[in-house]
C-alpha cells in the first residue's frame, strides 16, 4: 500500500473524528440554550397527560368492550388511574385491550407508542442455597430492592405457597437493599412453590416480586401451563388449561393473606383499605406434584404497544413518564412515543 | 525523451488522483452530514422540557394521600428525600427547601440527591397544608436538575 495512500485513509480518519467531536461538542454546549429541543416533546408529554387526566369512554370501560375514546383516569384525583384499566393494558389478562385497539382510542394518527407500568422500585428475589436434612428442605432467599441502582431500605412481607400450605414471615432489607428470608418445606410434598414478598418503603409505595421454585421436583410449571389467572373488577377469573386440579385460591398483600372463594363468575377478590398490590396465587395438583400458577392486582408490571427496541435510525423516540396512584400505591407511566413522519 | 514522455504520463494519474481526493472528501462530508442529522438527538431519552412538570406532579402526588405533609410535619426529612428518589426518574437531580409561614427554613438538614447536577435547571414552588389540629402551611421549594 504506497505511503500517500495511508496518510490519506489516516487524514480522513482523523478529520472524520475532529469534524464529529466538533459537532458533538457544539451540541453539548448548545443545548440548554435551545428551545423546543425535540419537535414534539411538549405535544407528547400533553398526549400523555391526556390519557392520565382523562376517563375515556365509556368511562367505566375498564370493566368490559373496547374504548373509543383512551383515558387511564379513575375520576376521584388527578393521576390516580383506574385500576381495572390499568390491568386491560396487560397483554396477558384474558380481558386485555390490543394495541391496535388503544391506538385507535387515542385518535393521533401520526404517533406510535409504548405504555410501561411498574413499581417505583424494583424487588429482585434469589434462591441463594437448600439443604436437605431430616425429612425436610430448608432454603434460604435474598431480596435486593433498588430504584435505578440506588438501593433501596424497605420492610417486607414473605408468603410462600406450596399445594394447601401457606407459610409467612416479614422482614426488611438494609441500607444496601439487601435482605434474606429462610424456609423450611416438608419432604412430604413436591412440586413448584411460589415465593412472594410485598416490600413497602414508604407509604404507598410497594413492589412485589414472585419466584417460582421446584420443591422435591426437577423444574419448575412454566407461568400459564395450567391456568391462566385474569382478575378484572375484584373478581378472579380462572381459566383452566387442562383438567388439573386445583387446590387453592389465595390472595396476598402486604399485611393480609387469605383464601378466596369462588362465586358464580369467578373468585370474589376483596378492596384492601391498605392498598397496594395483591399477589393472586393458585395451586392445585397433577398426578403427585403440585403446580402453581399467579397473577398480580394490578397486573403490573406491564408493557404494551409498539416495539420501539428497534428503528432507532429512522425516528426519534421520546419517554415520557409520571407518577400515578393505582389501588392506593404509586407506581411509574411510562409511555414511549415515536412519530416516523418527523423523517418523511 | 523518455524523461518528457513520463511527465506527461503523469498528467493525467495527478487528475485521477484528484478526482479520487475529491470522492472520498465528498464521502467524508456526507458521512458527517448524516451521522450529524441523527446522533446528536438522543435516542430514547426522558424528555428534559418539562423539569417544572415533574416537580410539580411529584410534590402534588406524594402531596395527594398526605404523606408529604405528615413527613415534613413530623421532620422525617430522610423519608423525603427517599421518597423523592423513588418519585423522580433517576436522571434528575434535586434540592429540597421548605419553609414555614414566617419564610424561616424548616427543614434542619440538606435535602438533596447530592446537589443539583445538570444542564438544566428548575425550580418549582408548591404551597402545602399538613391535615392537622394546627394545619400549618409550608412553603416548598423543589430544584430540579436534569438534561
Amino acid at each position: 500500500m504506497p505511503t500517500a495512500s495511508i496518510d490519506f485513509t489516516l487524514a480522513a480518519i482523523a478529520t472524520l473524528m475532529v469534524v464529529m467531536g466538533a459537532i458533538f461538542g457544539l451540541d453539548m454546549a448548545a443545548e440548554p440554550y435551545l428551545t423546543g429541543e425535540t419537535p414534539d416533546s411538549e405535544r407528547y408529554y400533553q398526549i400523555g397527560r391526556y390519557m392520565l387526566l382523562s376517563r375515556g369512554d365509556p368511562e367505566s370501560w375498564g370493566q368490559g368492550g373496547t374504548p373509543s375514546s383512551l383515558g387511564f383516569a379513575s375520576g376521584s384525583e388527578p393521576y390516580e388511574l383506574d385500576t381495572d384499566k390499568v390491568t386491560r393494558l396487560n397483554p396477558s389478562s384474558a380481558y386485555s385491550v390490543n394495541y391496535s385497539s388503544l391506538w385507535q382510542a387515542l385518535g393521533v394518527d401520526d404517533i406510535s407508542f409504548c405504555i410501561e407500568v411498574k413499581p417505583l422500585f424494583e424487588s429482585t428475589l434469589s434462591l441463594v442455597s437448600s439443604q436437605a436434612e431430616g425429612g425436610e428442605t430448608t432454603y434460604n432467599f435474598t431480596l435486593s430492592t433498588a430504584s435505578g441502582g440506588y438501593p433501596v431500605q424497605c420492610d417486607v412481607s414473605y408468603y410462600l405457597m406450596l399445594g394447601n400450605s401457606t407459610y409467612t414471615s416479614s422482614g426488611s432489607t438494609d441500607s444496601s437493599g439487601l435482605g434474606a428470608v429462610t424456609f423450611t418445606l416438608p419432604g412430604s410434598t413436591n412440586g413448584t412453590a411460589l415465593l412472594i414478598s410485598i416490600a413497602e418503603s414508604e407509604a404507598s409505595i410497594m413492589s412485589h416480586e414472585v419466584l417460582p421454585f421446584a420443591h422435591n421436583s426437577e423444574a419448575t410449571n412454566a407461568l400459564g401451563s395450567f391456568a391462566t389467572l385474569s382478575p378484572l373488577n375484584h373478581t378472579l377469573s380462572v381459566e383452566y388449561v387442562t383438567n388439573a386440579t386445583a387446590w387453592r385460591v389465595a390472595v396476598f398483600s402486604r399485611d393480609y393473606a387469605f383464601n378466596l372463594t369462588s362465586g358464580e363468575s369467578g373468585y370474589a377478590v376483596p378492596r384492601l383499605l391498605d392498598g397496594g398490590p395483591m399477589v393472586l396465587a393458585l395451586t392445585g395438583v397433577n398426578g403427585s406434584e403440585c403446580w402453581a400458577e399467579w397473577a398480580a392486582y394490578p397486573q403490573v408490571p406491564l408493557a404494551v404497544g409498539a416495539d420501539m427496541s428497534d428503528d432507532y435510525l429512522v425516528s426519534d423516540v421520546v419517554r415520557e413518564s409520571y407518577v400515578v396512584e393505582v389501588s392506593g400505591g404509586l407506581y411509574r407511566f411510562e409511555v414511549l412515543f415515536r412519530s416516523p413522519a418527523e423523517y418523511a | 525523451m523518455k524523461c518528457f514522455s513520463g511527465a506527461l504520463l503523469s498528467m493525467p494519474r495527478r487528475g485521477a488522483v484528484h478526482t479520487l481526493d475529491a470522492f472520498f472528501a465528498a464521502v467524508i462530508i456526507l458521512t458527517t452530514l448524516l451521522y450529524a442529522s441523527q446522533v446528536p438527538r438522543e435516542r430514547d431519552y426522558e424528555a428534559s422540557a418539562s423539569l417544572r412538570a415533574r416537580g410539580l406532579e411529584a410534590l402534588v402526588r406524594l402531596d395527594g394521600n398526605g404523606t408529604l405533609g405528615r413527613l415534613m410535619d413530623e421532620g422525617g426529612w430522610d423519608e423525603v428525600e427517599v421518597l423523592l428518589r423513588l418519585v423522580l426518574p433517576s436522571g434528575v437531580s434535586f434540592n429540597l427547601t421548605v419553609l414555614d409561614e414566617g419564610g424561616s427554613v424548616v427543614n434542619d438538614r440538606a435535602v438533596s440527591s447530592g446537589g443539583l447536577v445538570g444542564r438544566t435547571v428548575e425550580a418549582v414552588d408548591y404551597l402545602l397544608a399538613v391535615e392537622s389540629a394546627e394545619c400549618p402551611f409550608y412553603r416548598v421549594r423543589l430544584q430540579l436538575g436534569g438534561g
